[in-house]
C-alpha cells in the first residue's frame, strides 16, 4: 500500500499522542515511524497471517491494519491496556487512510501516467475513473529538493494551486514533487516559468531548504503528459550544469544548452581545449572570464558592460583587443563572440559530472 | 526592529574557497545600511548568511540579543527583497502580499490589516485586484516590497532589489525605499553593485572587496575620506585620478613630482601625513576628477598646483563637462569634471589646475591612505 508522506504525517501525529515508543512498521518489516529509526524486523508468520488480531512476541504488542498491504503497529508492553491501545491506534489509521484515499488514488494515478506505467486504453480507463480529463492544456512544474521535505514543499504547493481542482499536486519521491498546471486560455509559458521564479521565491522565504525547479512544455493531452515531466526533469538537469547560478529553468529556454549537452564528452573536451589550453591559461583567468560572460549577458554592449564590472570602457575595450591578438576572435564581433560562447558552453559540459545533483 | 551584529564572520566553500573574510560589523537599530562593492566581493553572500540562506562557516551572528547562527530563515524574523520580484502570475495583487502570512496561518482579518496597510504605504491600494500582468516593472516591485511588509520584520533584507529595473524607474524606486525606511523605522541591509545607490540610500556604507571590510563610513566619509585606493577608485562617477608621483622637497615645500610636472603639496595637507618617511618616496597620488579645473580665475590663484595638457577627446554632458586630458608622467587619460562653459575643445592644448587641498595620497604598495582625517 502506498502511503503518501502527508498520511505518515498525520499518523505521527497520532501516535505521538500516545506515551510510549510505538513503531509504525511496512509489511515488509521497515521501521516508517519514527523516521530516524532505519531498524527492520522480522515479523512473525502468524501476524503476517491474521494482521488485524493483536499478538503479544518478545514483551511487545503488535497489530496490522486492514488491506492486503498492511501497515503494523508495535508498542512496548504487553498487558492488555497496552493491547487495546494498539487496537485502537490500528483503528484510527484505518480510518485515515480510507479517508484519503479517493485522493491518493487520483494521486497514484497521476504518477503512473508521469512514470509512463500506464498507456493506451488503461490510461483512459484511468481517467475516466478519477475524472481526468483527456484533453486539456497541461504543463508540469518539477520541484528537486535536496533536503528531504516534501511536507513543506506539498503545504507550500497546495496554497498555490487553483482552487476549482484542475490543478494536482503529486509526490513522486522523497526528492521530487510535482505541480501538474491546468493552464488557463490565457496563460502563457512565460506564466509557467514566472510561476516557478515566485515559488523558488516562497522556498526561500519559508523554508530553510533550497530548491530546483524545472518547467516542461505545455502538453494538450493526458498521454503527453509523461513528456512534460520528461522535459521538466531534462531542464534541472542541464540549467543546473550550464546555469550554475540559478534554480528556476524553463525547457524551451534551453534550446543552446540541450543541444551542448548532447555532444559526446570526448568531443566537448576536445573543442573547448581548442580555446582553453596550456597556451591561453594566463590569458582567461577568473578576471578576464568574469569580464567576457558580463559582455555576452549584456548583449556585446561596451558601455553597459564596462559600467557593471566597475571598468573604464578603454579596459573593457583593452581586454577584448588582447583576447583577439592571442586567440584571433574578436569578441565584439556576433560570429566570433557565439563560436567562443559555445567552446566555453563545452568546457562546462567537460567538466561536469552529469548525474551528481541526482 | 533590531540591530544585527556581526562577529568575526566567515564563509568557507568546500575547496577551502573563502568568500567572506573576518567580517565584523554592528548595524544599529534603525539604520540603513549598504553593503557594496564589485561582483564576487562577497556582499550577496554575507547577506545570504544573515538571512539564514547560507551556512555561517565561523563567527557569530545576532539578531537583536540572539544568536542565530543555528537558527532557521523563516524563525528569523527578516524579510528578503530579491533583484527577480517573483510573483504569482495567477494570483491578484492582495492575494501575492498575503500569501506568505497565508501558509503562516495568520488569521484572515490580520492577513487584511496587514495587506491594506503596506498597501497604502507603497500607494498601491488601487491594484490591490489587479493581477501582475497587468503592472508596470515599478509596481510590481512595490507588491513585492508589499509582500515583505505584510510580514513585519525585525529586519529587511535587501539584494539588487533594483537592477531589473530600467535607468529612470531606478532613480525613481531609489526615493521610495528610502521613504519606506523613514516610515518603517526598521533596519534595512541594502546590497548593491552600484555605487550610486550605495551613496544615495545609506545611513552608513559597507565597501567589501574579495571578502573582506575595506571600510564602513558614512557616504559623505567614503568620499573625502577614503582608506584606501580601492575605496578611492571605487567610489565616485568618474572615478578618482591616480598618479604615481615622487614626493620632493624643495625650499620650505614639497612637491608631488610626475613626468615634467610638478605639484606643491599644501602645508595643511602635509601636517595630514601620518608619517613623514614618505618625503623623497614614490607614492600614489589621487585627485577627483570636479577638483581639476581650467577656469582663468582658479588657474591665475593656484600655479604652484598647474600642469599642461593635452585635450583628447570632450564630452558635454549638459550640467557639466568631461575632458579626457593626456599629460606627461600618467599612463592614459585624466579626468577633468568642468563647468559646462568651458572653451576646451579636442586637440587643444591648455593648463590645468589641481584643487591641491583635495590631493589624496596612497602607499605606493600597501595602497592604505598616508593622511590622517
Amino acid at each position: 500500500m502506498y502511503l503518501d508522506h502527508r498520511v505518515i504525517a498525520k499518523i505521527a501525529r497520532i501516535l505521538s499522542k500516545i506515551n510510549m515508543n510505538v513503531m509504525l512498521l511496512d509489511n515488509s518489516g521497515h521501521v516508517i515511524l519514527p523516521e530516524d529509526n532505519n531498524r527492520e524486523f522480522t515479523l512473525p508468520e502468524s501476524l503476517r497471517n491474521n494482521p488485524t488480531q493483536s499478538l503479544v512476541y518478545g514483551g511487545f504488542t503488535l497489530i496490522g491494519t486492514e488491506g492486503t498491504q498492511p501497515l503494523f503497529l508495535c508498542l512496548p508492553g504487553d498487558s492488555p491496556d497496552v493491547s487495546s491501545c494498539a487496537v485502537l491506534c490500528a483503528e484510527l489509521i484505518n480510518m485515515l487512510t480510507k479517508v484519503d484515499l479517493p485522493h491518493a488514488d487520483k494521486e497514484q494515478s497521476y504518477r503512473s501516467i508521469l512514470r509512463e506505467e500506464v498507456e493506451g486504453a488503461e490510461l483512459e480507463s484511468i481517467a475516466l475513473e478519477h475524472n481526468i480529463p483527456l484533453e486539456r492544456n497541461r504543463c508540469v512544474i518539477l520541484l528537486h529538493l535536496s533536503n528531504v521535505d516534501t511536507e513543506a514543499a506539498l503545504t507550500i504547493l497546495e496554497n498555490v494551486v487553483l482552487e476549482n481542482g484542475s490543478d494536482i499536486v503529486v509526490e513522486i519521491d522523497r526528492h521530487t514533487v510535482v505541480l501538474i498546471r491546468a493552464m488557463e486560455e490565457q496563460e502563457d509559458y512565460d506564466e509557467m516559468e514566472q510561476l516557478g521564479l515566485a515559488i523558488e521565491s516562497t522556498f526561500v522565504n519559508e523554508t530553510s531548504y533550497p530548491v530546483y525547479i524545472g518547467i516542461g512544455e505545455p502538453k494538450k493531452t493526458l498521454t503527453q503528459l509523461a513528456d512534460s515531466f520528461r522535459e521538466a526533469r531534462r531542464a534541472i538537469d542541464v540549467g543546473r550544469v550550464y546555469r550554475a547560478e540559478s534554480h528556476v529553468f524553463a525547457y524551451r529556454k534551453l534550446i543552446l544548452e540541450r543541444f551542448l549537452a548532447d555532444v559526446p564528452l570526448e568531443m566537448s573536451q576536445r573543442y573547448n581545449a581548442m580555446m582553453f589550453n596550456r597556451k591561453t591559461v594566463r590569458l582567461f583567468n577568473e578576471e578576464m572570464l568574469h569580464t567576457i560572460e558580463k559582455f555576452f549577458e549584456n548583449s556585446l554592449n561596451l558601455s553597459e558592460t564596462a559600467r557593471q564590472i566597475y571598468i573604464h570602457r578603454n579596459t573593457l575595450v583593452y581586454r577584448l583587443d588582447k583576447v583577439q591578438r592571442i586567440i584571433g576572435l574578436d569578441l565584439r564581433a556576433f560570429d566570433d563572440a557565439v563560436t567562443f560562447k559555445m567552446m566555453m558552453l563545452l568546457g562546462k559540459n567537460a567538466n561536469n559530472d552529469r548525474n551528481k545533483w541526482r | 526592529m533590531a540591530s544585527v551584529t556581526l562577529k568575526g564572520i566567515y564563509k568557507i566553500y568546500p575547496g577551502a574557497v573563502t568568500a567572506v573574510s573576518d567580517f565584523n560589523l554592528d548595524i544599529e537599530d534603525k539604520e540603513f545600511i549598504v553593503l557594496v562593492g564589485p561582483s564576487g566581493c562577497g556582499k550577496s553572500t554575507t547577506l545570504r548568511m544573515v538571512a539564514g540562506l547560507e551556512e555561517i562557516s565561523e563567527g557569530e551572528l545576532y539578531i537583536g540579543d540572539r544568536l542565530v547562527n543555528d537558527v532557521a530563515p523563516k524563525d528569523r524574523d527578516i524579510a528578503m527583497v530579491f533583484q527577480n520580484y517573483a510573483l504569482y502570475p495567477h494570483m491578484t495583487v492582495y492575494d501575492n502580499m498575503a500569501f506568505g502570512l497565508k501558509l503562516r496561518k495568520t488569521p484572515k482579518t490580520e492577513i487584511e490589516r496587514r495587506v491594506k496597510e503596506a498597501a497604502k504605504i507603497l500607494d498601491i491600494e488601487h491594484l490591490l485586484g489587479r493581477k501582475p500582468k497587468a503592472l508596470s516593472g515599478g509596481q510590481r516591485q512595490r507588491v513585492a516590497l508589499g509582500r515583505a511588509i505584510v510580514r513585519e520584520p525585525k529586519v529587511f533584507l535587501m539584494d539588487e532589489p533594483l537592477s531589473n529595473l530600467d535607468a529612470k524607474l531606478r532613480v525613481q524606486m531609489r526615493t521610495e525605499i528610502t521613504k519606506l525606511h523613514q516610515r518603517l523605522q526598521t533596519t534595512f541591509i541594502y546590497v548593491t553593485h552600484d555605487q550610486t545607490e550605495a551613496m544615495t540610500m545609506g545611513s552608513r556604507i559597507v565597501v567589501m572587496k574579495d571578502g573582506f571590510i575595506q571600510q564602513v563610513d558614512t557616504p559623505q566619509n567614503l568620499y573625502d575620506f577614503p582608506v584606501n585606493l580601492f575605496v578611492a577608485g571605487f567610489i565616485g562617477t568618474p572615478q578618482m585620478n591616480f598618479f604615481n608621483v615622487k614626493l620632493v622637497k624643495e625650499g620650505d615645500g614639497v612637491f608631488a613630482q610626475f613626468g615634467a610636472n610638478k605639484i606643491k603639496v599644501p602645508s595643511g595637507k602635509l601636517a595630514k601625513f601620518t608619517s613623514d618617511s614618505y618625503i623623497g618616496k614614490e607614492v600614489t597620488m589621487g585627485i577627483r576628477p570636479e577638483n581639476i579645473h581650467d577656469e582663468e580665475m582658479f588657474l591665475s590663484n593656484a600655479s604652484e598646483a598647474t600642469i599642461d595638457v593635452n585635450v583628447e577627446i570632450v564630452e558635454l554632458m549638459g550640467s557639466e563637462t568631461y575632458l579626457y586630458l593626456k599629460t606627461d608622467g600618467k599612463d592614459g587619460n585624466i579626468v577633468a569634471r568642468v563647468d559646462p562653459r568651458s572653451t576646451a575643445r579636442t586637440g587643444d592644448k591648455i593648463k590645468v589646475a589641481f584643487d591641491a587641498n583635495r590631493l589624496h595620497f596612497f602607499d605606493l604598495d600597501k595602497e592604505n591612505t598616508l593622511l590622517d582625517r
